[in-house]
Parts: structure tokens; C-alpha cells; sequence
């Protein structure tokens, strides 16, 4: 391509070109364009020359890096300097981007207002960013659900583990002052829980079936409350009436925990821990499994520790006898699968109460 | 009277973080919500006194990285300085200015620079929090938070970088 021919499809295309004369200073092959005069004000049409010495400018950066790509003379090679942004005339902003040739031995520059191209790419690349902005934002929201549903679950845990220790210290005094009234009982219901959580357990029942039973069994007598002192402590066998009032204290029991919200029906089981499987149980006479399995679990693991404990008011009975009843009224008064589960346990020395 | 010096500062960061607007903010006292992508670079001026001298800031706005387009590092050449500029609500945005950082550094080497938490006015929106802050503080940065929207400590961030070009 002539020298010629490629100026003038240089100006065709809106773009200025000049020659290096000597160091910064450039010669505009034909008239400036206006747009250029306002990047160069001091060009006259006579002395159509100007010089870049601002090495600071987007141009004067641009020419040192055109200087060693002529100094390497390949014809034919255009440096292009990239698109920058040009304040032109009083606030409107134009693109322009620079290029260097070497032509015909002559270090050629030029400039060219990008126009309409510019404002082309700039849409689709504006585009292109609003969408990764848009991705970020979606991102952002989806991390921001979770870690607010972490923060929840969180939150939910410690309010658990709370209200889990409120109601470990409640429980705890309302053991106490049962055991204050009773103080031959003093342990049993402990004991029990014990030994009822080792029955679930030998009967595989879940964990947390297991820690309502351990509820169920700490509280199991506390409907005792309401049973006169001198009863309680009697010595010697109870009267038909005395053994009435003894009787309610499962009701008593589940009309005092009946409207505390336990995470498990504690006072279910608490009103059916005197119930037999063939019926002749009290409060309700319930039979088979009308009565919840953690009652049936209560009822064998309450007769085992009552027989096996000391009780200074009756002739010691011990824990073979004890096991000789389950044994005898297994079926009858105690559940088979809790009976045999129970048995197994001492019959393999795999419990033994604290 | 000292001659006036000239200074090219460089403003860095992901893409839409806020330079154009904090170099809007800073030399017109303006802003738009408008999200404005600058394309290449955009060279403006400033003129700023620090203690008796003047300095011409020719503030370099190079268009931020975004996976898009790579920013050419020959645009740093001759900067004496530059602000590093952090989106406050867009955490991912701290991680590109680390990079650019590294590679200012090995184009520059160590000049003055200043880290800006800028969209502080957007409280609600913040995903950059006060430990990730402090530790960068703790490793030596310099930050400043600002607002382009509210004009909060702009002047500021670019002239205490001023004052630490001519220091």
C-alpha cells in the first residue's frame, strides 16, 4: 500500500496522522481535524506542528512505547495504544486511540476518534459487566440465605441448649424438694432413670426416646408431693385408705408437669408408670399398648430399684427377688420385650445401679 | 514560589467499584447513580496545594479488571502513586485489588499507595467486615473509607496521597 493511498484512508477514517520530525515533536501530514486542535491547541494551519511533551498525558506515554517499536523498523506492523478517553471541548469526553507505523523509513503516528465503534463496544462491554454485577448480586444473595439460615440454625441451637439447662435446673429442684419430703426415696428416682435409660437401651430405642425416658424417671414420684409425710415414711404395711392416696400420685404427678412444655410427653408417661399390661394397673387400668412404651419401660425399671433398695420401714427384699418378680409377671404385669431386656442386663452383669 | 510539580496518580480496582466516581467527586464535586463503564483509560487533572507547593494530579482512571479485558500494565509507567479501590459491599472486589497491587508493585515498585473502602453510605449492604479491615490495617495498609456518593473523605483520600507524593 503507497504512502498516499494509506493517508488517505486515514483521513476517510477520521483519524490524524503525523510524521516525527525530531524527538517529540510531529508533523500532521494535511489539515488537523478541529477535535485535534483541542487536544493541541497551539497547532496553526501554516506550522501544522506539534509536540507531545507531556510525558504524563495518555499520548506522551503512548509515544515512548512507539519510539522503541520504530527503533525496531518492521514496515507493515501497527502499536496500537488502546482506546483512552479525551476531554475535547467543554465537557464532552471523546475516545480516541493511537497507533505508530513505520512507513517508508518515516515514523508515522496516529490518532483517530473512535466514534461510533466506540460507543458500540463500550455498550456491549457495559453490558457484559452488568451481567457479571448481576451474577455478583445472585451470588451474593444466595451466600448471604445461607449464612442467614446458618445464623438461625445457630441461633436455634444456643436458645435450645438454654432452655435444655433451665430445664435441667428446674427438674433438679423439683427433685430435690421431693427427696426433702420423702427422704426414703432419696435416689430413687435417679436410680430408676438410670436403669430405664439401659432398658431403651438395650432395646435400641433412639437417643432421644432415651433422654425423655432419663426425664420421665428423674421426675417420675413427684406427684408424691401430695401425698401426706406420715405415709411416706410409715413403717409397716399401708390401710386400704393409705394405699388409695398413695395411688394418686401418678395423676398428681401428671397434673403438675401436664402443661409444662417438655420436648417429650413426660407427663404421659409419668401418669402410666403404675399401669400393667394385662390391665389391672392404676390410675387408668390401661392395657397392652394403650400404655406408651416408655411407661412399660418405667413401670419394670421403678418395681426393680423399690424391691432391690433398702427401706427401713419394711424387711430388706434385694435385687433377686426383684428380678424373680419381673420374671414371674412377665406377660402379665410387665411388658415381655422390656422384662426380658431387663433380665439380660443383670443376667449379663451389664448394670448394676449406682 | 516553588515551581509547580506534576504527579500521576493511578486509580485501581475491580470493575465498578467506584474510581470514575470518586475522580467525578473529587475534580467536578459530582455524582451520578448511573453505572458508567470507562473503557481503556480516562486522564483528568487537579490541581492541589500541599503545604506551599502545588501539584498537578493527573489522575489516570484505568478501566477495572474484570475477566474481560486485561488492564496493560504500561499504563502505570510514571505513576507516582496510586489508590487501590475496594467496593465495601462486594468482597471478591478486595481479592482484585490485592492482585493489582502485586502487580503494580512489580511495574513501580514500592510508591505510595492508599487502599479505599469505598460505598461506605451503603451500610446495609457491606460484605467486607471490620476483621478483614483491621487485619489489613494490622499488615501495614493505609486505608481510608469513603463515599463517592456523599463526597465522605474523597478530597481527603486524594490528598493525604498527595502530600505522601511530595513527602
Amino acid at each position: 500500500m503507497s504512502e498516499s493511498l494509506l493517508i488517505r484512508l486515514f483521513f476517510a477514517l477520521d483519524t490524524v496522522v503525523a510524521e516525527q520530525r525530531k524527538g517529540s515533536t510531529f508533523e500532521i501530514i494535511g489539515a488537523p481535524p478541529v477535535w485535534f486542535t483541542y487536544l493541541f491547541p497551539q497547532l496553526e494551519k501554516d506550522n501544522p506542528k506539534f509536540i507531545i511533551e507531556d510525558d504524563l498525558s495518555f499520548l506522551g506515554g503512548f509515544v515512548k512505547d512507539a519510539a522503541r517499536f520504530w527503533k525496531m523498523k518492521e514496515p507493515g506492523q501497527i502499536l496500537w495504544s488502546g482506546p483512552w478517553e479525551e476531554t475535547l471541548e467543554e465537557g464532552n469526553s471523546h475516545e480516541l486511540e493511537a497507533g505508530a507505523i513505520y512507513l517508508e523509513d518515516k515514523n508515522i503516528l496516529f490518532v483517530r476518534l473512535l466514534g461510533h465503534s466506540a460507543l458500540a463496544d463500550r455498550e456491549m462491554i457495559q453490558q457484559a459487566r452488568e451481567h457479571l454485577l448481576s451474577f455478583e448480586n445472585l451470588f451474593r444473595a444466595d451466600r448471604d440465605l445461607k449464612n442467614y439460615s446458618d445464623y438461625l440454625e445457630q441461633k436455634v441451637q444456643q436458645r435450645t441448649l438454654e432452655v435444655t439447662k433451665t430445664l435441667a435446673g428446674v427438674i433438679s429442684a423439683i427433685i430435690t424438694i421431693t427427696e426433702m419430703r420423702d427422704p426414703y426415696t432419696a435416689g430413687h428416682q435417679r436410680r430408676v432413670a438410670q436403669l430405664a435409660c439401659a432398658i431403651a437401651g438395650e432395646m435400641e430405642r433412639p437417643a432421644q426416646e432415651i433422654e425423655g425416658l432419663r426425664m420421665a424417671g428423674v421426675l417420675h414420684d413427684i406427684g408424691k408431693i401430695c401425698v401426706p409425710g406420715e405415709i411416706l415414711s410409715k413403717p409397716g404395711r399401708l390401710n386400704e385408705m393409705e394405699m388409695a392416696i398413695i395411688r394418686q400420685h401418678p395423676q398428681a404427678g401428671y397434673d403438675i408437669l401436664k402443661n409444662i412444655d417438655f420436648p417429650r410427653p413426660i407427663a404421659q408417661i409419668i401418669l402410666q408408670h403404675h399401669e400393667n399390661i394385662d390391665g389391672s394397673g392404676y390410675p387408668r387400668g390401661l392395657a397392652g399398648e394403650d400404655i406408651l412404651l416408655k411407661a412399660r419401660i418405667l413401670r419394670v425399671a421403678d418395681v426393680v430399684e423399690a424391691m432391690a433398695s433398702y427401706r427401713p420401714y419394711r424387711p430388706e427384699i434385694g435385687l433377686d427377688q426383684a428380678l424373680e418378680e419381673i420374671k414371674l409377671n412377665r406377660g402379665k404385669y410387665y411388658d415381655v420385650n422390656v422384662a426380658d431386656a431387663c433380665l439380660k442386663l443383670f443376667a449379663e452383669g451389664r448394670f448394676q445401679f449406682d | 514560589m516553588k515551581e509547580p510539580i506534576k504527579k500521576k496518580i493511578c486509580m485501581l480496582g475491580a470493575f465498578a467499584v467506584g474510581k470514575t466516581s470518586l475522580i467525578k467527586r473529587y475534580v467536578e464535586d459530582m455524582f451520578s447513580e448511573k453505572y458508567h463503564t470507562t473503557i481503556g483509560v480516562k486522564v483528568d487533572k487537579k490541581t492541589v496545594k500541599v503545604d506551599d507547593r502545588t501539584v498537578d494530579l493527573i489522575l489516570w482512571d484505568l478501566a477495572g479488571k474484570n475477566g474481560i479485558s486485561e488492564m496493560r500494565t504500561t499504563y502505570l509507567r510514571g505513576a507516582s502513586g496510586y489508590l487501590l479501590v475496594v467496593d465495601k459491599t462486594r468482597v471478591n472486589t478486595l481479592d482484585v485489588a490485592m492482585d493489582m497491587h502485586k502487580m503494580a508493585q512489580d511495574m513501580l515498585g514500592k510508591v505510595p499507595c492508599i487502599l479505599i473502602l469505598n460505598k461506605w453510605d451503603l451500610e446495609g449492604k457491606w460484605d467486607i467486615d471490620e476483621a478483614a479491615i483491621e487485619d489489613l490495617r494490622t499488615n501495614g495498609w493505609y486505608t481510608i473509607k469513603t463515599s463517592a456518593k456523599t463526597g465522605m473523605s474523597v478530597n481527603q483520600a486524594f490528598e493525604t496521597l498527595a502530600r505522601k507524593l511530595v513527602e
